[in-house]
Order: structure tokens, then sequence, then C-alpha cells
């Protein structure tokens, strides 16, 4: 039986609850019809593109780390060595920066914010959503998460996503605590032969109506900034709406799913081989929460824009080695604080062997996704805005090509993320403001 | 190569200047989305969404300590130097009100349970396995009360019960009826935020103040932390709060509670930045000692030595930057170099210390509280310790550092091998482009240096005897006792203080409106002997701290994430 | 690279006039120094020339031989030994069998002597660490050579009898110092948390800094000692209670010349826990420590300790300690007895007592002995 209208939940529910628990006769939700409605989308629609940012601080040393010459890669620069086995399926973008219009640069802010929100702040006020708040608002609206935080130093305040100002989507800081929230109780395997919808969860989602029936009289007299707030606080409310309806429905099989083994308690912190770890960890368990349709988005906060990491026994850390060690006359570079570029890019590395390590239709978990690794700096050292790196990875399901350098010496960097909305298809023809307003994404790279 | 322009040295110096002219380069106010046009009148009302550590509070005060409450808050942030002026602009993230429900659903699991029931709930079940609406109703009203901080409205109430009612019938459970109906409580909105409702104050035709049960949550989460007891709600529906003598037997009250102490920590763990502890981790090789066991002393270490300080000497506040008086565990006592004994034993037990005259020990600055959280995780950092007296004591912002510092003037290569810090932050001194602002904040924290980045004090760093000279604002000191007799002596402190507290009850930073207010609530302070106690009451029993504008409606519009396909989500209610 | 600093914890003794004070109060000048002992365990020097015969066997070796001797035939021996040691727990077929290989079957961890003594191969090597406790020098037949400063007649027979079994071998944390055996690391580690604490206070008369008298004070601490966050070593500068009890107080009068004290002849006795080894006993016990540029404190203590309670504590764990350490009990019951060397039975002239000297690494430490009553606390209560 076919439903193509909305049934008020309430009056469906109630039959549920009455009787026994059923299958039949429970709403479907778009996303399981195909796009004439007429059938569920496991008998033959086409899998999600997945999105993913990925974040680190201090940037590289320029020149460095960009292949010599734009176009297909043939060598990476030594910094991105980590990154040889997989310059096929990774673009470089090199030369860009950001365009401050005469604003001030709060270093170790204003750079991120401005390539990953696409306007640069002013002073301390964000004003402009993530990139992958954009795009999970548009791809992210029927999974069971809309998006994954990870923060991988233990600071949930880490993570570059936010949807304003003053609302940071905080990362999950403990591998086990982002295990037990995705795979733990409410986790629905999405190949299992048979399904039940919980009762619990069905009370559960009939209470929550009346939460939502608290809103009217909450917003009553509030003022436009307090509604506004209250507005995210009700957005989220429907999120958890849909998590406890979609948790109530039969996932739709998915081949690529398999469930992962659940992961140990893990010392959180910013010494490298923790910060390591725990990334390995969550690398696995979100392509694992990609592949299984938990979430189509996943953002993973390596660091901070200060780059806190640090190695057990030293006196600084990665951000004080960028601005007090001296520069190696004979190697060019300050070797403590580049030492910490091997680690970063390491672990970019096992991001993208997690990814790749799930095979999904013809290809693997990593064609199907987009990644855009972004940070906060050129040269570190000054904080530099000039020749920030800026990287992606995976083919987006055929609609980005892979294995390209791309050499934009001046361009504003939100140039990658206009061009990874598109790829996304996302239907913008522009992101970012003032100076940093991308208009032209890289064709050289979409297909 | 980055060229430093001629006029950036002038510029740092001048955003420096600024600073001393009470002024902050990036702006300070309620908050950044206030409408400009309305500070010539009283300040507008906040919406506040509670803390973590009041969420905690409320739930043991209303359910008892027994109830244990789990889970990952959403982060607090902050604003204007304090957490209780941002909760007035952040909101609940997906993933945060998931953790709340999930947190809900524990609680009244638990406030049900069969151990809880008989001492939590009023009521029986006339049948265990169906629903009970009078019962329910009953139960709902009474912690709903307590829970909203004012009493449910007939719709609130109706449909919880209608809740209870329905869940109980499908799952044959009264109590799994209940705890749903409860869960749906401690994620309303009227729960995780304090909205301040506003009515016109007859005393003053043409201005307003807060209602009744707004006065009541305002005070109790000023000075408890926690929501209102039943003797407050009681006086704010009768309006006994509205009437002088009537708050003031109120405020009595509550300042004479054993719960002001709750109240008093929960201000200065925000004050003085405690949230850090979170994240706080020192390198194991290089400080053996900083373990999590001495994180969560050193944190209940300062707060000890505060509130006996503050409320059971009764004494200055000013002295507690000098007090000789504090409380060590055997661990604590490791750090700073001084035998601890408990009575009986324990190896946790909290023993009251007292430091021997002059003894560079002395006052809450030299705790590890203040010098480990403000120093790095390999070394100590003066820098950074001037910063946080600056700005947590003193309440003097501190300008950022410019982005394009030409580093290279500071590697002096041959030079590489400074042993203290004192001789590594040279450059800080003597650049000019770095000198505007570090002079305000390195020679506080040179003063500091014996105490190395986890706490132990030290005499010697890499063999050099370390110099601890240095000066605040024209106060000469050459050790510790004396930088902490220029912070007792300076006016800035109590000045900072009175700010402060005020900006936490209020949820906001004084209103320019406020100005000549602040400064006689300043000068009361001092007349007062600079106790706590008194300018609690002060400002608990002022007409400031009620008195809110009508709300700001339409004037600033937000940017929501709206995409060229104008594809959006729809409300369904 | 690790920077070396001075570190206050010893400093601030006198400096905020937190002195540790024991026995009669100092005189002017003097200066009293606690420590909690962090490492304790027989000094061992391993080279590959300790033992030219070869280590001893293995337990699957020596239980292999000596099953055989009481009549288990090879089958029986196999079938037991399959997957030996298998996954703990007495549920294990060879267990039932080891505990009883004495003649007729007899326990042979409490009968040591209903077996013929295996023949444990002891230490043969030219270095040892410890102390000339007979006074005979390079004429006591079994002495070592000290391999750092080249005395003789080094009297450590407790080493001898264990540096070549397998358990107990080890490697010196820094090339030239004793060294911890393997047994003693597992042993100290589970007892660090659970066994009083070792104290040592040191009261110089002059002051740390010149030559003179010392009086060294060791004793047990009412509570154990606190490991710091690494885990590793024991917390520096933590508060400890000196029992006032006499059967583990031990007072040494020393002298210090150029940092090193050297004490009397005394006796060491100290009742510690249980399970690893209920009563430490030195007696002739000498001592030479020295507090190094850290402020910990290194040294040694040696003696002639009874040697039938260590085997005892040993033989209390029975098969655990045969199989973890590859220790034969009755071999090492044979070859203590053997190489007892001093405090001979009046009846039978056989000695009591064997020859060990015991290393000591201490961290400072805050010591308030009970005995006294003197507390460094400036508790204005």
């Amino acid at each position: 039986m076919n439903t193509l209208g909305r049934f008020p939940r309430r009056r469906v529910l109630r039959g549920i609850l009455g009787g026994a628990a059923v299958t039949v006769g429970v709403p479907f939700l778009d996303c399981f019809l195909n796009a004439n409605g007429t059938a569920l989308a496991d008998t033959g629609a086409p899998l999600p593109t997945r999105f993913g940012t990925w974040f680190w601080g201090l940037g590289f040393n320029p020149g460095r780390w960009e292949p010599k010459t734009p176009g297909k890669i043939a060598a990476l620069g030594p910094e991105l060595a980590p990154l040889e086995p997989w310059k096929q399926k990774i673009n470089v973008y090199s030369g860009m920066k950001v365009l401050l219009d005469g604003r001030v640069n709060t270093v170790h802010f204003t750079g991120p914010v401005a390539l990953i929100t696409g306007t640069v702040p002013a002073g301390q006020t964000v004003e402009a959503p993530s990139m992958d708040v954009l795009v999970s608002d548009v791809i992210g609206t029927n999974s069971r998460f809309r998006s994954l935080e990870v923060s991988c130093t233990g600071d949930p305040l880490h993570s570059q996503s936010r949807r304003s100002a003053s609302s940071i989507n905080p990362g999950e800081v403990s591998p086990l605590a982002l295990y037990t929230r995705v795979f733990g109780p409410g986790f629905a395997d999405p190949n299992a032969a048979t399904f039940t919808p919980d009762p619990h969860v069905m009370v559960k989602r009939s209470a929550l109506s009346a939460v939502a029936d608290d809103r009217k009289a909450f917003v009553a007299d509030l003022g436009a900034a307090d509604r506004a707030r209250m507005d995210e606080y009700f957005t989220s409310l429907r999120e958890l709406e849909k998590q406890l309806d979609i948790s109530l429905q039969k996932p739709a099989p998915l081949e690529a799913c398999s469930v992962p083994a659940k992961v140990d308690q893990t010392p959180t912190g910013t010494e490298i081989e923790t910060v390591k770890t725990n990334h390995r960890l969550f690398a696995q368990l979100l392509a694992h929460a990609l592949a299984c349709g938990q979430t189509r988005v996943i953002n993973i906060a390596y660091a901070n824009a200060n780059s806190s990491l640090r190695r057990a026994g030293a006196y600084q850390t990665h951000h004080e080695y960028s601005h007090e060690e001296p520069v190696d006359l004979k190697l060019g570079y300050q070797p403590e604080m580049t030492s910490f570029y091997a680690d970063i890019t390491s672990s970019f590395a096992d991001l993208l062997t997690a990814l790749d390590g799930i095979r999904e239709a013809d290809g693997t978990l990593l064609d199907r996704t987009l990644v855009v690794a972004s940070t906060d700096t050129g040269y570190a050292k000054l904080h530099s805005l000039d020749n920030i790196p800026l990287l992606t990875a995976g083919g987006a399901s055929g609609r980005m090509k892979t294995g390209l350098h791309v050499a934009a010496v001046g361009d504003p960097g939100t140039r990658v993320g206009l061009t990874a909305l598109q790829a996304m298809g996302i239907p913008v023809s522009s992101w970012g403001t003032r100076s940093m307003q991308a208009t032209k994404a890289f064709s050289e790279v979409l297909v | 190569m980055i060229r430093i322009s001629k006029l950036m040295p002038m510029a740092a110096a001048a955003a420096c200047l600024t600073l001393w002219l009470g002024g902050s380069p990036f702006g300070s106010g309620p908050g950044a989305y206030a409408d400009p046009s309305l500070a010539a009148t009283a300040p507008s009302a906040v919406t506040r969404r509670i803390s973590e550590e009041q969420y905690r509070q409320i739930i043991a005060d209303v359910f008892g300590t027994s109830i244990k409450v789990g889970g990952r808050f959403e982060p607090e942030i902050r604003r204007d130097g304090l957490l209780a002026v941002g909760a007035g602009q952040i909101s609940v993230t997906p993933s945060g009100l998931e953790q709340y429900a999930t947190m809900a659903h524990n609680i009244a699991g638990q406030v049900v349970s069969d151990e809880h029931r008989r001492t939590l709930l009023p009521c029986k079940p006339a049948d265990a396995r169906a629903a009970d609406d009078a019962c329910a109703k009953r139960f709902l009203a009474d912690v709903g009360r307590y829970l909203f901080r004012r009493p449910l409205k007939a719709e609130e109430l109706d449909s919880r019960v209608a809740i209870a009612s329905s869940t109980a019938k499908a799952l044959h459970d009264f109590y799994a009826g209940l705890s749903e109906a409860l869960s749906t409580i401690l994620v309303s909105p009227n729960f995780l935020f304090r909205k301040e409702t506003v009515e016109p104050d007859p005393e003053h035709p043409g201005q307003y103040r807060l209602d009744g049960y707004s006065k009541a949550s305002q005070l109790s989460f000023f000075l408890w932390n926690s929501v209102p007891d039943r003797e407050l709600l009681a006086a704010a529906e009768k309006g006994d709060l509205n009437a002088r003598d009537g708050l003031d037997r109120q405020v009595d009250r509550m300042i004479a509670s054993p719960r002001l102490e709750a109240g008093v920590r929960a201000f200065f763990s925000d004050m003085l930045g405690f949230d850090e502890f979170s994240t706080l981790s020192k390198d194991p090789v290089i400080y053996p000692k900083f373990g999590f066991q001495v994180i969560e002393d050193a944190r209940e270490q300062t707060l000890r030595t505060i509130v006996d300080h503050l409320l059971r000497r009764q004494g200055d506040y000013r002295d507690l930057f000098t007090t000789p008086n504090t409380f060590l565990t055997a661990r604590l006592g490791s750090i700073y170099g001084v035998p601890v004994v408990s009575p009986d034993g324990w190896p946790d037990a909290w023993v009251p210390y007292a430091y021997p005259q002059g003894d560079p020990r002395a006052g809450i600055l030299a705790q590890v509280s203040f010098v480990a959280i403000h120093a790095h995780p390999g070394r100590s950092s003066p820098t950074l310790r001037g910063k946080a007296l600056r700005e947590l004591v003193l309440c003097q912002k501190v300008p950022s550092p410019p982005p394009n510092v030409n580093f290279t003037l500071v590697n002096d290569v041959k030079n590489s091998e400074f042993k203290t810090a004192r001789e590594r932050l040279t450059a800080h001194r003597t650049e000019p482009t770095c000198a505007g602002c570090h002079k305000i904040m390195d020679p506080i924290g040179l003063g500091m240096e014996n105490f190395d980045s986890d706490g132990e004090f030290r005499l010697r760093e890499n063999g050099v005897a370390i110099d601890t000279s240095g000066e605040l604002d024209g106060m000469k000191f050459t050790d510790p006792v004396g930088l902490d007799k220029a912070v007792h002596d300076d006016p800035a402190t109590p000045a900072c203080l009175v700010n402060k507290v005020y900006a936490y009850a209020a949820g906001r930073d004084p209103a320019k409106s406020e100005a000549e207010w602040m400064k006689s609530l300043g000068q009361s302070f001092a007349e007062e002997g600079y106790k706590v106690p008194a300018l609690l009451k002060t400002i608990a029993t002022s007409d400031e701290l009620y008195r809110v504008g009508p709300t700001a409606m339409g004037a600033v519009d937000i940017p929501r994430a709206k995409l060229a396909s104008g594809k959006q989500e729809e409300e369904q209610r | 690279m690790m920077t070396f600093r001075i570190r206050l914890g010893a400093l601030a003794v006198s400096l905020v006039s937190a002195a540790a004070l024991i026995g009669q109060p100092g005189a002017l000048g003097a200066e009293t120094r606690s420590f909690v002992v962090d490492e304790f365990y027989l000094a061992s020097y391993f080279t590959e020339a300790d033992c030219p015969d070869g280590l001893d066997p293995s337990a699957a070796e020596f239980y292999r031989a000596q099953l055989a001797r009481i009549g288990h035939s090879k089958e029986e021996i196999e079938a037991a030994l399959k997957d030996f040691p298998g996954e703990g727990g007495a549920a294990q077929p060879w267990i039932p069998l080891v505990a009883v290989r004495g003649d007729g079957k007899t326990n042979v961890y409490a009968n040591p002597e209903t077996m013929p003594d295996p023949g444990l191969k002891t230490v043969k090597g030219r270095y040892g660490f410890g102390f000339n406790l007979d006074g005979r020098g390079a004429q006591s037949p079994n002495s070592f050579e000290d391999p750092t400063t080249h005395k003789r007649g080094i009297d450590n027979q407790l080493y001898r009898v264990f540096g070549c079994v397998r358990g107990f071998r080890g490697v010196a944390k820094v090339a030239g110092e004793p060294a911890m055996s393997n047994a003693d690391e597992v042993h100290w580690d589970k007892l660090k948390d659970i066994t009083p604490a070792m104290l040592v206070s040191i009261t110089a008369e002059n002051g740390f800094g010149k030559d003179g008298d010392v009086t060294v004070l060791i004793g047990r601490a009412l509570e154990p000692a606190t490991r710091d966050a690494s885990g590793k070593m024991v917390q520096r500068d933590m508060t400890y209670r000196i029992d006032a009890d006499p059967r583990t107080r031990n007072v040494f009068h020393a002298t210090m010349r150029n940092g090193v004290i050297v004490a009397e002849p005394g006796t060491l006795s100290l009742v510690l826990d249980n399970y690893y080894n209920s009563a430490f006993k030195f007696d002739h016990a000498r001592l030479r420590l020295r507090v190094k540029p850290d402020g910990e404190l290194s040294g040694m203590v040696g003696g002639y300790t009874p040697w039938f309670p260590l085997y005892h504590a040993m033989a209390v764990g029975g098969y655990v300690e045969e199989y973890a350490l590859s220790a034969d009990l009755p071999g090492i019951y044979y070859a203590l007895k053997k190489l007892a060397d001093a405090d001979p039975d009046p009846r039978t002239g056989e000695n009591r007592s064997i020859s060990a000297a015991y290393a000591i690494e201490a961290v400072p430490a805050f010591a308030i002995d009970q005995a006294t009553q003197k507390t460094a606390t400036n508790n204005e209560r």
C-alpha cells in the first residue's frame, strides 16, 4: 500500500499503540520512495553521495606540499608524502587565499571561519553557517543523524561545524560514545531479516508532541534574537522526532553496511598518539555509519586551528613550535614544527583507508563521498592567509574528477567550497560574501 | 616576506591603550544580536539556557542526590568573560537535544523506579498496570511547578497527563507512562531555558519589571544556582517579591541558607574559568605528579578556600589573594611541597592548612587552579597568567595578537639556550611591535614564575635562580607575595568583582544606563568591608536586577541557512 | 632532551620549616630529609658470563624430569603438559601432578626434602654488588668483586642462588648499576599499592652539603605508597606517617663523606606484607646511601637474612611461582640451604642466614613520625 500524502502522526501511531506492533499502515517517509513516489527506494534507487569535512591546524610549509605543476598529479610535495598512495583519489588546490576586505585577522579564527563558512567574520562574530550545514540541510534531512561531528583532541568545541555564531555543533570526543550513539541501542541494522518497531520508541515519539506544543506559548513574547535561538531549539526537536520516526521504519537493506565491532574506552587529549588513535577509531566508525545509512554528512576536527597537538615529553606544542622554533637554515623549515605534518597527513590517509575499505556498488565508499579538507593558515609561523592548503578526496559518485592539482594563485579559497557544493548537487551558483564570494567553480575538476 | 608597517607599533599600542580607558576593541554589551536602539532604555529580557551545573543542581534539589545524572552536556560558551552571559546566546543543537532526551528518560526512569517511587511520588495508582490520571496529574503538577519555575498552564499539564495515560495504556504500566510524561517536562524549553516574563511596573509607570515567577527564578539561579524552593515560589505567587520587606525577607533567608554555597561556587567557577579543567592536561613525562586526581583536587581546593573565606569567615574579598588559609589533600601537598596528614589516614581527605606568614604560596593566585590552567602542557607561561589576571580578576580585556608578526626578529639563534622564561620573553619586552601588549601581561606573569606549569613551587629554572620582580600598573613587587598585595590594593579588583557578579546575575554585561548604579554598588561594597554576602544582598534586593525592558520585537534579522534552491524545512504545526 | 631542574621538594624543608623531625631535635645546622621507597630489590648484576653452565631449566623441562623420577610414564607426562601452562586456573592437568612430586607423592612445596636436590645452577660470575659482611675480604671463598669499585670480598650469596633462574634474570636500567630481576619487577608492581610504604629519614648533623655525622631511620609507613600520574613511579613529596611500632623502626648511626652515607653495622627489621615477604630482617646490616642531584635517594642495604622465610614466601605460591618464573622451588630450597653463610643452628650446625644485598631507590617524601608525634604541618589548629 502506497501512501503519498502525510498522515497526521498521532492518528497513525494511536492505531499502533492500541494493538500489537505492525509494519503496515505506517506512513513511509519520502526517502523510501523512488522519484515517482510509487515504489520503495530499495528497488533500485541510486545510492546517495556522502559529504565530509576534515580540519587540521597550521597549514603546511609553502613549497613543500604542492605538486610542482598543475594538472594531473605526478608527485606530491614531501609534506603530503603519506598521501602518495592516494594521489589518484584526491585533488590538491594551491595558491588560494582569504581576502579580508579590511576586517581584522583574528589569528587561528578568521582564516578557518572564512574558508568553512564563506564569510570573513566581523571580529568574533561568525555570520554564516559552515558548508557542511548547507549540505546536510539538503541531503541529511532524512537520515537518522543529520550529520555526525567528532573532535579528535578531546574538546567538543574544536568542531568547525556551526549553524550560527553561537551554535557550534559539538564534536564527540570519545569513540566509544560515538559507537554507542550510532550503533548502540536505537540502531536498526538495515540488513536484519526482521524488523519490529519498538513500542518504547513509539511512545517516546508520541510524547514529543507535547514538547512541540509548548512552542507557541514560549515564543509568543520573545524578541527577535531569542526567537531565532528558539527556532534552532525547535529545529533540533524536529530532528529528534525525525530520528525516532526513522527508527520506527524498516530501513532499506544496504549491501555495503556491516556493523563494526564495539570499540574500547580510550583516553582523550592532545598528545599526538592519543589523537591518532582516536582519529583512527572515529574514521572507522564514521565510515560504517555512512555505509549503514545512519548519516550522510561527517565532520572531523583533527585538531583546533591553533593545533594544540604535542608529543610526550616535549615542552612545546605544535603551535608553540610554529612561532618559536628557528628555521633550520640547511633544511629551510622548522624541523619539530614540521614533524607534526607527517602525523596529520598520515591520519588523513587513515580516513581515506577507512572510506576506501568499504565496497559499495561498483566501487568504494570513498568513490561515493566527497571530503573537503581545510585548515587555518598558509605559512603558520606568520599566520599567513596566502597559499592556504586545501584538498578534496573522493569522487562524489562520479561527479568529481580526482588526481588533479589545481593552482589557483590569488583566488579566494571559497572556490573550493563552491566546487564541492556543486559536486554534491547543491544548486548554487555562488558561495561566500564580499571578496570571498566565489562565482566560478573549478570546471577542471567537475564532471 | 611580510613587511612590518611602521604604523603597527602605534596601532598595537593604541589597541592596548584602549583597554585602559575601559573600552574593549571587540565591543561589549548585551550580546551580538542586541538592538542598539534600546541602549538608552532598560536592557531587554534575555532567555538563558540552563548550564550543566544548574541542571545537575536542579535534579539533586528536586529529586534528591541519589538520582544519577549521566550523559554529555552540550558545551556552553563564554561571552564577556562569563558562561552566564553566553547562556543568553546559545540554543540547543540536534546532537545536544538528543543528549538531553536521553538524559531525561534516564532521570525519569530512576524517579519512578521501585527504589525511588516511595519517596518521590505523592500517590499510588489504583492499578499499577493501568493509567491513573488523578495520580499522574498530582505528581506532574507538583514537580512541574519546580522544574518550570511556575505552575504548569492547563494545556501544559493536560497534554502531559494525556501522555502518561496513553503510554500507560499502551505499555500496561502506570509508571512507564509517568516516566514518559516527566521526561517531556525535562526536555521542554520551559525547563531548559529561563524565559524572562515582564510586566508593567506600577511603581514606575512606563517602565517594566520581571513578573513574580521570573523574579523568583532570577533570585534562585543567582544565589543558589537552582530553581526556587517551595517558600520562594509561594512568595512569588503572593506578590511578596514586589514589596521591599517581602523581597528582603526572602533574600535574607536565601543568603543564610546552606544552599548559598552552591551559588557562590557556581559563580566563582564561572568567573575563574574552571570549565577549562575539563580539557586540562600536562605532559606526564615532564610533570609526573599531575594526574586526574590532582586536577579534581585543585578545583575543589580553590572553591573550598573561597567558600571558607567569604562565607564562613565573612572575609574581605580582596584578602582571597593573600590569605594563607586553604584546604589540602596529600596529593596537593605533594604539588605545593608541604606535608598533609589527615586525621584518619584517608589519603583523599581534605585537611585545613595554613601557610606561615609571608609564604609565597598564600592566596588563590598561587593555587593550581590558577597557575596550571593558565600555562602550557609542557612549561609555564607568564603571558597566559598575566592575561588571565587582567581578564578574570581585573576585568581588563587584552587584545588579540596581531596576525602579521615577523617572528624572524625574535629568533636570535645565538641565544637559543634561554634558561628561564624571563630570558625567553625578552623579545616580548624589547620589540616595539610586541611590547605594546606584552608589557600589560608579562610583568605580572613573570612574578609567578616560582610556580611551574603544574603548580609546583620552584626557586630555579634550568639551574638559574628565578627573578620574580615585576609590576602591576605602577605597583612594583619582587615576589609573589608582593604581587598578591598589588592585586589586593588595586581598585580594579573589587570593581571587577562587582561587575562580574551583576553580569552573572543578570545574564548580561551591565548596560550603559546602569553605569552610575555600578559605581554606587562599588562604593557600598567598599563601605561594607568588601564582604561578598553583603554585595549579593545589595544586588539581589535592587530594582536594577529586575528592571527589564520590553522585548525587542522584529529588531534584527538573523541570517538563516537559505539556499538558492529554496528548499527549507516546513513547519508541521 | 630532558632539561635538568633542581626540584624544590627537598629544599622546601628548610624554606618553610616543614621539617620531618625524628628522634632528638637536631642541633643547629642539622637538616632532615625523608624519602619513600620506590624500588627495593635484590641487587643483581647480569651479564653473559654469570652462568657459564647455562641458565636453570624452564618449568616444563624440570617438571618433565622430576615427574619421570617418581615414576610417571612418558605418555602421562606429555598428556599433562600438553598446552603447558594453559589458561591458568586450578583445572590444568599438570598442577596436581607437580604439586606432589616428592617421594610418595608428597607435597613438595611443604616438604622439599622429599625430593633429591635437583642441583640448581648458581651464579659463577666474578662480579656482584653488596658489602663485605664477614670482614674477610678477598679471602672469602664465595665473594664477588664489585663491578664498579672493584672492591673484592663482596658477600651476596642470595644473588648467587637466584641469578641463574630464568624468571630472576633482568636488565639493568643503567649499565653498571644493580639490576632488578624480572621477578622482583612483577612482585613490586603488584605490591606497591598495598604494602605499607618503606620510609627512610636521614638527619645530617651538619646539613647535607657537608661531611659529618648522620642518623638514618628506616621504618614502615601506616599507608601504602602512592603512584604518580604515569603510574610507574611513586609520587614525590607525598606525606606518610612512620609507624611507632618498635619492631619496624631501625636507627642507624652513619657518617656522610663526599655525599655518600655509610652506616655502622646494625639491624634492619621491617614487617611489611604477608604476600611477598612478611618480614625483612638483616643482621650485621650495612647501609650505603647517597642523595642524587635530582633529589632522589639511591643506595644499598646488605646483611645476613634468614633464608627459610624467603623460601616460604615463594612456597606459598607453589606452582604459580614455579611456572611463572621457571623457579624450581625444591631446587631453590636446596640452593639456599647450601649457600647460606651465616648464623649456624646450634643443633645442626647448618647456616640459617644468607648474605644478601638489596638496592634501594627512593623519592623525597614528608614523613611524620608517629612515635615522637612531631608533625610538620603549620596547622593553626
